[in-house]
Formats: C-alpha cells, sequence, structure tokens
C-alpha cells in the first residue's frame, strides 16, 4: 500500500513539474552521448572489446602515449631505453602517477611492480583475459607461463629492477614493440588492490583504481557512466573536458540524431539512412563532419576449403575458385562503392582499401607501405571494371568448361542482425550477378544470425565468399596478414595457403615462405616492409581475396574538435581517445571540416619538425 | 480452499522445476562463440577453453545443474558470467526492481483511474457515441504496433509539450511520456473488459427482471451490473498488474528506463546463462503468482465460487 | 385478472365464430417448424454490423489486391535494387511517379516491398492461425472427451501457461535460424493454448447432453463422436480464435524483429519494413519510410480485430433475436 501512495505522489510531482525542466547541452566543458552497446566490465585487462578499449583509455594511462599527431610522447614512463640485443626495454617511471580511488582520493604511487602484477594477472589462465595472446606473442616466457611449461612468474620477460624502473625481455626482436606497449593489454594494475577486490574488480565504479585522465563518478550499466576529470592526474591541466556523460539507450542509433538536434547531447554518430537528410538540409549540415576510419578493415575472403551443403555444389566451387581467371572476374566484378554506399552515400571512396594492410599503417622514409613495390599499383587502381570482369569471364568460360557446371554457385552468408550488413549482401548480389551475368555465377544469399556467426560461418568454412572483418594488432604488414596465414591464431580464415596458384613444387605455400623471410628480418625496416609487400604482390596478383573497406567512417554530428584528443598506437584510426579532447563553441560541419584538416595537416607538420 | 491452495502451490513448484530444467539445457546448447564479445576472432582455442573453464561451462552438465539447484536454494543465484562479469545476479536486479515497480504501480493506478470509468460509460451508453469513441479507441490501440506508436508519442509529445525525450530520475517531467505510453494499452484493456462484462450482466435475466420490477437504473448498475462485472475483472487484474511491473520492454529501450523489461532479451543475446536463468524464474513466477491471486480475489469478489472450488478442477 | 371477471368474458364469445377443422398433418408438422438456420442468423447478424462489413470488404480487397499485386502491370521488383545510370543506387527517393511510395535507403521500391511484406507476414498469420486451430482442436477435442488424456494435457497446459508466451517466443527465435519456417513454429508453440481451453470448455458441456449420450448407447465411434457431434458446435469459436491469431501472428512478427530476432532483411515483412522506418523515424524527409508500412499494418491488424469481435457477437445464439 506504502508503495502505491509513493506512485502516487510521485504521479502528482510529475504533473506539478510538468515543462519545469528543459535541459540544454553543449557546453565546452561537458560531452553528453548516447550509447547502445554495454561493456562487460571495466577491467581494462581483461576484456578487449572495442567499448571497454575506450572506457580504458579514459580512465587509465599507458607507459608510453601518442599525442593529437599521432607522435610517440611520455606517459608513465618518463624516458625509455632498448638495449642492444632488440629484446631488453628498459622504462623509467614518472614520479607524480598515482592511483586514485573513484571518489578522488590518492591510493597509491603507480610503481614498477604495477606492471609486473598486471602481467601476471593476464597471464594466469583462470583469470582468461582476452589479452594474453598479445602478450605472449611478444614477451618472453609469458606462453609457457601461461600453458604451466614455467610455473615461476621470475622466468617471464618482465621485471621491475627497482620502483621506477621496469624491464621487458621479448622472445624475438620486434620493430613495433615500442608502440604497442601503449595498448590497454599493458596497462598497469595495483596489485594490492586487485587482491583485496578478487573478482569483483572492475564491476563497479569503486571496485576500479584510476590512473588516467577521468574517474567513474557514476557507473550504473544499462543506465549511464558520468566520468569526471581526476584531480590528481600527472597531466590534469590537459583535461579541459571536466565531464564526459554516456546516456544508455537501446535505441541510441534511432533516437540519438533527435536528440543532438534538441541540444539534448552533443556528439552521436549518424545512422547510414539518414545522411540524405542531414546532407540536403543546410543547417543540419553545418552540425556534421565526416566520421574518422578505424583500425579495422574488411575484405572479401574467398574460401579454399568449402564446408557447406551439397545443394549448393561445393565441389564445383573448389574447382572454379582455383581457377585464375574465374577469381580475377569476380575480383574485378565487384563494385566496392556502390556496396558502401550504404555506409558512407557521398563519399564511398574514402572508404575503400585496395591492398590487404591499410593505408598510413606503416611508412618507411615517408613512402607508405601500400605505396611500396608490386602494392603501388593496385593502391593507385580500381579494381571494379566491368570490362576486364567480361574479360576473364570469357577465359574462365573457356578453361572451367566440362568441369564445373554454370552457373556456378556462390555461397555469400551474411549476418541478418545487422542491418546495414544485410542491405550489402543484398546490393552485391544484384550487382555482381548484374556485371557477370547469372549465366555465370549464381550468388546465393544465406542469413545467419550474430550468435556464432564467426565460429559456425568464418571458421567452419560455410562459405565460397563472404565480408571478412582483419584488424592489425600491432603496427606492422605482418599484424595485417596474419589472417591468410595458416598458423597465425587457432581459427583460419579462407585457407589460402591451399590455393593450388601459390603453391611450391613440394606443396608449400610460396607466400608463407615469404612472410616467414620477412618477418625474420628486424633490423633493416625498410628491406622488411619490401618483402611483406613482395608477398602482399603476390596474393593480390593472383586475386586471392577482394581487398574491400574500412570500417568506421560515416559522419557524426557533433560540436568535438574531430583533431582533439589523444591517439594510439595506430593514430586517428584506433580506438576513440577521450583525452585531451575538446568541444568547439559551434559544430565544425561539412563546409569547415576541409580546413580543418588542413590546419591540422599544416600544425601537424610543424610538430613533426619541432620533434625532429 | 486451503486443499486448492496447497495443490496449486505444489503444481506450480513443479512447473518452475521443469521450466528451469528446460531453460537451462537450452541455454547450454547455444553455440559458444556467443559467451564472448567481438574479441572472440583474435582468441586462440588455449584462450577458449581458459574462458569457457572459468565460466564453469566445461563441468559435466548434471553437476552444474546440481550446483545451480542447490545455490537457488540456499538464496544464491550465482554470479552474472557475460552480461557483468563477477556480479552476482541479485546485484544486477535489485536496482532495477524499484524502476519497474513505481512505473508499473503508477501505470496501473491510471490506467483504471481512467479505463474502468471508461468501460462503464461505455457500457451504459452502449451503441451511442460515447461507446462508439471508446471502442475507436480501443481498437487503436490494440491495432497498431506498439513499436510505431511509442515512437511517435514520444516524437511527436516531446516536441509538444517541450517534455525531454530520455527518462531521467531527476527530473519529473521526463516520468510523463513513459508513463503515458506504458498506460495507453491497458485503459484500452481496462475499458474492453469492463465494457464486455457490463454488457454481459445487462443482458441477463435477472436484469429484465429488476428493470420490471421498477428498480432504477442507477441502483441496478451499482448493486448488481457493476458487482457482477466485477468479478471476473478481478480474476484478470493480477496478472496485468504483474506483467506491466515486469516492464515494457518498447518503453524501457525508447526512454533509457533501467527496468526489468529489455534485460531478459539483452540477457539472452548475451547468453549470461545464470542470469537468463534467474529472470525466467522470475517471471514464471510472477506469472503464476498472478494466476492465482486472481484465483483468490475472484473467490472474494463471488461468494459461490468458493464452492467451486471443493471439486478441485479449473 | 380475476376469474369471475375471466368467466364474464367466456360468455360474451359468440359461438358461431369457431368451427371445427379436419386434422391436416402437413399443416401440423409445419407449425412445429422453424427456418431457424445458425448460420443464416450468425450471417445476418454479422451483416447488420456495418462497420464489421465495411472492414470486412476493405480486408478482402486488401487481401485480394496483396496477391494479384506482382501480376499487375508496371509493378517493380520487391528485391531488386534500382540503380541510376551511374551504377549508384536510387536512395531515399521520395514517393513519386516513377517510385509510387518511394524508395528505402538501398534503392528499393516501397510500394512493392509493402504488398510483398504483408503477402509473408499474412503467409505466415494464416499459417499460424491454421496450426493453431489445428493443434487447439485436436488437442482441445481429447483434452475434453478422452478422459485418459485428460490429466496428462492438463499438466502440459499448466506447464506452458504459467510461462509467459514472450520468454518462450524469444527463447525459441533465438535458438534457431531465422527464416519464416522458425517465426511460424515459435509461434504454434503456445498459440494452440487458447484453442484448446475453449474447445475443452465447450466440449465438456457438450458431452453429456442428451443427444450425444444417446450417440454413445448407440455405439457410436468415438472419432465420430467427435467430428460429428461435438466439432459442429465450435466453428464459431475456432473462426474468432483464428482471426485473432492472425493479428497476434502479426504482432509478434514486429516484435521479435524488433528485439533483432525476426527475418532477414532480404525477406520483407511487414516486421521488416517497420524496423528499416523506425531508424529514419526522426527524419522528417523520410518518416515516409515508417509510415505507409505503419498504416498497412494498422489497417489489416484493425480489420481482423473487429471483425473477429464482431463476429464472435454474431456467431452467439443469444444475439439471434
Amino acid at each position: 500500500m506504502k508503495k502505491i501512495f509513493l506512485s502516487l505522489f510521485l504521479f502528482a510531482a510529475c504533473i506539478i513539474c510538468l515543462g519545469s525542466e528543459v535541459s540544454a547541452a553543449s557546453q565546452n566543458d561537458e560531452y553528453i552521448t548516447v550509447y547502445s552497446a554495454e561493456i562487460r566490465t571495466a577491467n581494462y585487462i581483461k576484456d578487449s572489446d572495442h567499448q571497454n578499449i575506450t572506457l580504458a583509455y579514459s580512465t587509465q594511462d599507458s607507459i608510453v602515449q601518442f599525442d593529437r599527431f599521432g607522435f610517440l610522447r611520455p606517459g608513465l614512463a618518463e624516458s625509455w631505453e632498448i638495449a642492444d640485443d632488440n629484446v631488453t626495454y628498459t622504462f623509467h617511471l614518472r614520479d607524480g602517477a598515482t592511483w586514485s580511488t573513484w571518489d578522488g582520493k590518492i591510493y597509491a604511487k603507480v610503481t614498477a611492480q604495477d606492471f609486473v602484477d598486471s602481467m601476471k594477472w593476464v597471464l594466469t589462465k583462470e583469470n582468461a583475459s582476452t589479452h594474453s595472446n598479445t602478450i605472449y606473442n611478444s614477451i618472453k616466457n609469458a606462453e609457457e607461463y601461461y600453458n604451466g611449461a614455467v610455473t615461476d612468474f621470475g622466468e617471464v620477460g618482465i621485471k621491475a629492477l627497482d620502483d621506477k624502473t621496469v624491464q621487458y625481455v621479448l622472445k624475438a626482436p620486434l620493430p613495433y614493440f615500442i608502440p604497442q606497449i601503449s595498448f590497454t593489454a599493458f596497462f598497469p594494475l595495483n596489485g594490492k588492490f586487485m587482491a583485496e577486490k578478487g573478482d569483483r574488480f572492475g564491476s563497479s565504479k569503486e571496485n576500479l583504481l584510476y590512473s588516467g585522465p577521468y574517474l567513474l563518478s557514476e557507473f550504473e550499466p544499462q543506465q549511464q557512466r558520468v566520468l569526471i576529470a581526476n584531480p590528481n592526474y600527472w597531466n590534469k591541466d590537459k583535461t579541459t573536458v571536466k565531464t564526459l556523460t554516456y546516456i544508455y539507450n537501446a535505441e541510441a542509433s534511432a533516437i540519438g540524431p533527435e536528440l543532438f538536434l534538441r541540444g539534448e547531447i552533443n556528439d552521436i554518430i549518424l545512422p547510414g539512412g539518414i545522411v540524405d537528410e542531414w546532407m540536403s538540409d543546410p543547417a543540419k549540415k553545418a552540425m556534421i563532419y565526416p566520421n574518422a576510419l578505424t583500425n579495422m578493415t574488411y575484405f572479401m575472403a574467398f574460401n579454399f576449403e568449402p564446408n557447406y551443403e551439397e545443394q549448393y555444389a561445393p565441389s564445383d566451387w573448389i574447382v572454379a575458385v582455383n581457377d585464375l581467371n574465374f577469381r580475377k572476374s569476380l575480383f574485378h566484378a565487384l563494385d566496392r562503392e556502390s556496396a558502401v554506399a550504404t555506409i558512407d552515400p557521398y563519399n564511398p571512396a574514402r572508404l575503400l582499401v585496395n591492398t590487404l594492410t591499410r593505408k598510413a599503417l606503416v611508412s618507411y622514409g615517408g613512402l607508405d607501405y601500400t605505396q611500396i613495390g608490386g602494392l603501388k599499383a593496385y593502391s593507385d587502381t580500381e579494381s571494379f571494371d566491368a570490362k576486364k570482369a567480361s574479360e576473364y569471364k570469357g577465359k574462365a568460360l573457356d578453361s572451367l568448361k566440362g568441369r564445373v557446371s554454370f552457373p556456378v554457385k556462390i555461397v555469400m552468408p551474411y549476418n541478418s542482425s545487422d542491418v546495414e550488413k544485410s542491405n550489402r549482401a543484398q546490393i552485391i548480389e544484384q550487382q555482381m550477378e548484374g556485371v557477370l551475368g547469372t549465366d555465370y555465377i549464381d550468388i546465393i544469399l544465406v542469413s545467419h544470425p550474430a550468435t556464432g556467426y564467426t565460429a559456425e560461418v568464418l571458421h567452419a568454412g560455410r562459405y565460397s565468399i563472404m565480408e571478412a572483418p582483419w584488424g592489425p594488432d600491432f603496427v606492422d604488414p605482418l599484424g595485417s596478414l596474419d589472417p591468410m596465414l595458416s598458423w597465425a591464431y587457432g581459427p583460419k580464415y579462407s585457407r589460402v595457403y591451399l590455393a593450388k596458384d601459390i603453391q611450391d613444387s613440394d606443396g608449400q605455400c610460396k607466400f608463407e615462405k615469404m612472410v616467414k623471410t620477412a618477418t625474420a628480418e628486424v633490423s633493416d625496416l625498410k628491406k622488411r616492409y619490401e618483402m611483406f609487400a613482395e608477398a602482399e604482390t603476390l596474393l593480390l596478383d593472383n586475386a586471392l581475396f577482394i581487398p574491400f573497406y574500412m570500417s568506421g567512417g560515416g559522419y557524426r554530428a557533433s560540436y568535438l574538435d574531430p583533431f582533439s584528443g589523444t591517439t594510439g598506437q595506430m593514430g586517428r584510426y584506433g580506438a576513440f581517445q577521450m583525452k585531451e579532447i575538446a568541444i568547439l563553441d559551434k559544430p565544425v560541419g561539412m563546409d569547415g571540416y576541409p580546413d580543418a584538416v588542413k590546419a591540422y595537416e599544416a600544425q601537424r607538420a610543424e610538430a613533426a619538425i619541432a620533434k625532429n | 480452499m486451503i486443499k486448492y491452495t496447497l495443490k496449486r502451490l505444489l503444481q506450480s513448484v513443479v512447473t518452475l522445476v521443469v521450466l528451469v530444467l528446460i531453460i537451462f539445457l537450452m541455454m547450454r546448447l547455444m553455440p559458444e562463440e556467443g559467451y564472448f564479445g567481438e574479441g572472440y576472432i583474435r582468441m586462440d582455442r588455449v584462450q577458449i577453453e581458459a574462458a569457457l573453464t572459468q565460466m564453469g561451462l566445461r563441468d559435466p552438465i548434471l553437476a552444474q545443474f546440481y550446483k545451480y539447484i542447490s545455490g537457488i536454494l540456499h538464496g544464491d543465484f550465482g554470479t552474472s558470467i557475460t552480461f557483468r562479469e563477477k556480479v552476482p545476479i541479485a546485484e544486477i536486479i535489485k536496482p532495477r526492481l524499484p524502476y519497474s515497480i513505481y512505473f508499473g504501480l503508477a501505470s496501473i493506478i491510471i490506467s483504471l483511474l481512467i479505463g474502468i470509468p471508461m468501460g462503464i460509460m461505455m457500457a451504459q451508453f452502449k451503441g451511442r457515441a460515447p461507446d462508439m469513441l471508446g471502442s475507436g479507441y480501443v481498437v487503436l490501440v490494440k491495432a497498431v504496433a506498439p513499436a510505431v506508436c511509442y515512437i511517435f508519442l514520444q516524437l511527436y509529445l516531446s516536441s509538444l509539450l517541450k517534455l525531454p525525450m530520455l527518462f531521467n530520475v531527476r527530473k519529473p517531467a521526463s516520468w510523463i511520456l513513459p508513463l503515458l505510453c506504458m498506460s495507453i494499452g491497458n485503459i484500452a484493456n481496462y475499458a474492453m473488459w469492463m465494457r464486455r462484462y457490463m454488457v454481459d450482466e445487462l443482458n441477463r435475466d435477472y436484469i429484465k427482471l429488476a428493470m420490471a420490477k421498477g428498480m432504477s437504473s442507477t441502483s441496478i448498475m451499482t448493486r448488481h451490473v457493476l458487482r457482477n462485472a466485477f468479478v471476473p475483472m478481478a480474476q484478470l487484474l493480477p496478472t496485468s498488474i504483474l506483467l506491466t511491473i515486469t516492464g515494457s520492454i518498447y518503453v524501457e529501450s525508447l526512454f533509457s528506463i533501467p527496468g526489468m523489461g529489455g534485460l531478459l532479451v539483452l540477457a539472452i543475446q548475451r547468453q549470461d546463462n545464470p542470469l537468463v536463468q534467474a529472470l525466467v524464474l522470475i517471471f514464471s513466477s510472477v506469472g503464476i503468482i498472478g494466476l492465482f491471486a486472481g484465483d483468490v480475489l475472484m473467490a472474494i469478489a463471488d461468494p459461490r465460487i468458493k464452492t467451486e472450488y471443493s471439486g478441485g478442477s479449473r | 385478472m380475476t376469474t369471475e371477471k375471466m368467466d364474464k368474458n367466456c360468455e360474451n364469445i359468440n359461438a358461431e365464430l369457431f368451427r371445427f377443422v379436419k386434422f391436416d398433418e402437413l399443416a401440423g408438422e409445419r407449425a412445429g417448424y422453424s427456418n431457424y438456420s445458425y448460420w443464416h442468423s450468425t450471417w445476418r447478424v454479422f451483416t447488420k454490423d456495418r462497420i464489421a462489413m465495411l472492414f470486412l470488404c476493405l480486408l478482402f480487397a486488401l487481401l485480394s489486391f496483396t496477391f494479384v499485386q506482382p501480376f499487375l502491370p508496371g509493378q517493380k521488383d520487391a528485391i531488386k535494387i534500382y540503380n541510376d545510370e551511374m551504377g549508384r543506387q536510387l536512395r531515399n527517393i521520395p514517393p513519386g511517379t516513377e517510385f509510387w511510395l518511394g524508395t528505402n535507403s538501398i534503392g528499393q521500391d516501397l510500394w512493392a516491398r509493402i504488398w510483398s511484406g504483408t503477402r509473408t507476414s499474412m503467409i505466415i498469420g494464416m499459417a499460424v492461425a491454421l496450426a493453431n486451430a489445428v493443434i487447439g482442436v485436436l488437442l482441445g477435442a481429447m483434452w475434453g472427451y478422452v478422459r485418459r488424456l485428460e490429466r496428462l494435457i492438463t499438466e502440459i497446459y499448466n506447464v506452458f501457461e504459467n510461462i509467459p508466451d514472450t520468454i518462450i517466443l524469444i527463447l525459441v527465435a533465438y535458438m534457431l535460424r531465422p527464416g519464416i519456417g522458425t517465426i511460424i513454429f515459435t509461434m504454434c508453440l503456445t498459440g494452440w493454448m487458447p484453442t484448446a481451453r475453449y474447445v475443452r470448455n465447450m466440449i465438456i458441456i457438450i458431452r453429456d447432453r442428451e443427444f450425444n449420450l444417446a450417440s454413445r448407447c448407440l455405439g457410436t465411434p468415438t472419432t465420430r463422436i467427435i467430428t460429428r457431434n461435438l466439432l459442429p458446435q465450435l466453428v464459431s469459436v475456432i473462426m474468432m480464435r483464428a482471426s485473432l491469431a492472425i493479428t497476434m501472428a502479426i504482432g509478434y512478427e514486429v516484435f521479435l524483429t524488433y528485439i533483432g530476432l525476426g527475418l532477414p532483411v532480404s525477406i520483407p515483412s511487414l516486421g521488416n519494413l517497420v524496423n528499416e522506418g523506425r531508424v529514419v523515424m526522426m527524419s522528417p524527409s523520410l518518416r515516409y519510410q515508417l509510415i505507409y508500412p505503419a498504416l498497412i499494418l494498422s489497417l489489416i491488424t484493425i480489420s481482423f480485430y473487429v471483425i473477429g469481435n464482431s463476429f464472435a457477437d454474431a456467431s452467439d445464439p443469444k444475439n439471434h433475436l
């Protein structure tokens, strides 16, 4: 009965207060947005989901950082040196770095031991951290410790030499280790606090310590998350936006744009379907700018070991996919721009990648990796070419005659929970069949729910061609080529090593051999990149996959300065960091964006000179 | 009555056990990928096995079930495995309950206050303007998909009345729209039921007799029709109240209300077995309690019904 | 009136006004005959309800158009993506002469999609209604008539009835691959119950009536009793339930799509169209993508709802006078 009265009272209160409060966002020190994907835990060394990493960059600090131009700078470590053996890295920590509790009290100093404790936690199998492989792929004896072959953690390649000095020992020289150590997997952790909280570490704002620019002042999953500036952060002067508010809404993409227009939030990514409307309205156009691309790329994988129902004739597919002309006809038939118009209808070309390794991942002497050697030709030309496609179709019709029955059935699964991807699948089917003719190929769309999509479709090989995602874990072409290798990670992607065209006389995969020699080259970066580029060119020459697009992109209605905020090892392609973010009085807008880019590039060039 | 109650209770417990067993087995048939987030694509076999073992999913099924049941008997629903790792289920559900209860009760009260008089009016003026208008409303509300209806209400009413679009505990004005959305359906239900039972009652012979005797129509309405029409209403009400309290998935997700409504869907999508089991248990218990309370209420409202229970059949 | 008065009145009757007639067998039979026919009366009462008739005509027109539409001239393909000369999709074209109801975000014709979606949803609705009617009647009849099965079915019924429908719906839909078959199966899992209960209650009422007792005494087989004596009495209930089941199935389809467990987007359905429309709902110039599908959806559900209710009234013999 009490509750009924309470509710009645509340209802009365509602009526009385009707219309009394209308909030307005867009102050320069407050960031508000809505989100629909919730994190599982705030434990940053447990999960490697996108949302988790984004939060970790706000609440924690890394040992080294990248400024807003993507240049390396000191973080928790003031300085570091690499020994001549190329495997021993020594970091000297700064004085002022502290652990704070959620309410802003200093808990302890950040010490070298914290890095050791963190790695030990990640490498303890029972903790089931998804970061463990990132660490054991680089650190000495880490994998052995994880698997139990080594039981003494002292043998693992990490040591606290004293309170302020931490030393890493790698299992082999890695040219990309310094950038990689800025990743969440290597973040420190206060061992005492962890021991106190045990399993509950990261499950609430109280169960987390903060070494970064923000504290979690409210953390109510599926409701809201409020971050406030950390008063104890060593670099707190650079935190201009004092509050970050994230409001949960299961339909964030549907109602977010309207909330933005009403001034209730000041940052939202527009769903692809409504971009038209925002572009055609000048007032709205002045509030959006192109969203950054991410580190994740998609390529169209050809499956060399199909594992699907007989009705789709997998044996025909095996014959066809091993025919170079057939692959090339598909390679040139895919109009990638029209396919990615589902994400960005105005500038789809921006999303495209022409190689497996994305643009601006690595460069040597000012030359981007994708311009090295044979890759240049591919980077500079568009793969879609209807004329070439039908040319190769003619050749394939000859060479495959009598060996397969036309049209060749091509199974293309798609994730039916994702409207954008489902729409893209429909576009690709009709577009490719339109170019090549339904007498030649028959693309069969097979829907699959999001659950088990990766394991049951991609890893199980239940496809002929499909959009496969990959993002390099570290700044090296090797990181991008991983999905094509038979030994990298347990699951297999396209099983390219089974392609007959790139096999040596002894039955070994030429491509994998080339990657192995390139990986072994650690001292001469130029040579290393050239060798990787050569291996990648081999794949492209044989049309063993179709480079497709980069994820992210689209448009963002936002008051944010698009070029503020720190970056990560992947530069502006990595997880979006709120550290040192700036909010403008008025959105950049589509018209102001080109100038903003120019200004940023100019400042970046200046900073580069100053740095040298 | 006591015998009947006991029998019903026993039956309910059996139902719940069967149900939990079914859900338990069904959840274990789900693909393992569902237990992981987007990081799954980069995990190797050893890592996957380690994670599954840590979640307790590699124990024999029977052992898992035994552990779960004995946990429940000790009042422990276990900890979440994927929704909010390592957080006890009770801690996840507890902060959500008040929102659902407040919204549910407030909406029920509004609906009863509007729906019942509306139904009575409709019955009294059967076939005339008020009845037509009311029926039009009922049909409209019942037929327009809530998925469409609520988003329109949210968009137009919030700009028309200058109300916030999203719910915020600290802003009382933000309660209005979700309450309205939650109530329109119930108002239609109550009005419709009330009207139907009243009309049924009005057609009965004893009413005709009462009219023939010359009883005033108000006293026929209050002393006979209303009282008797309330009997079937009494049976429907508890279930409807409980269903409202367990939340509306549409309203809660549109207005960002941290209630119980969308929790089950989220838990199933994340394959958080302990959470799904706990929620199914709660929702089913609520359903059972609703039916049971309905029967009891009806028996109180209508003394004749008690005798029927001696037979023990429904 | 007292007896005395009556007697007085009788005395005043002129005997000449009366005469004897011969016994006529035919006329005798005619007197005992009533031209009451259940179906005729039901129809008569139903047609009196003008609103219901209006909706019946509307629904009939709508449904026949849905199935005729693809064969009409000038129709577009619901799946086909329309491109301009540059090979770019004709996205979000507002309603006009080329695309009557505009196009969606990838250049598919909304007009064709709405009708194709209506077809899909109607097929789902009808299949569910039919399956529910068949399962419901079979189980209900066995439940009410075959005493040995009564206990078993009661227990099954109790288990299912105690679980909120949505839980079963969500769980099963999540576990199976999305598709028309899955959706129909999921909805049938619990959909049969109300029909079965109605049928059972009716059968228990009828089973001990005299005509039925007589049949049983004469040794009529159980199946024949069920089909001849009992089922004809239930037709009205079954039809009403079926029309409401269609409404319910369409509503559930929208709900399942909403929570991401519906049909894949490549199969147009009302649920899919509404869901796609919801995303662009907040943009005034794209709102048509939600309004048109929602309109058709509402028309169909309102029609079935009104017709079902009105039919339920009409089929009640009490209203036939």
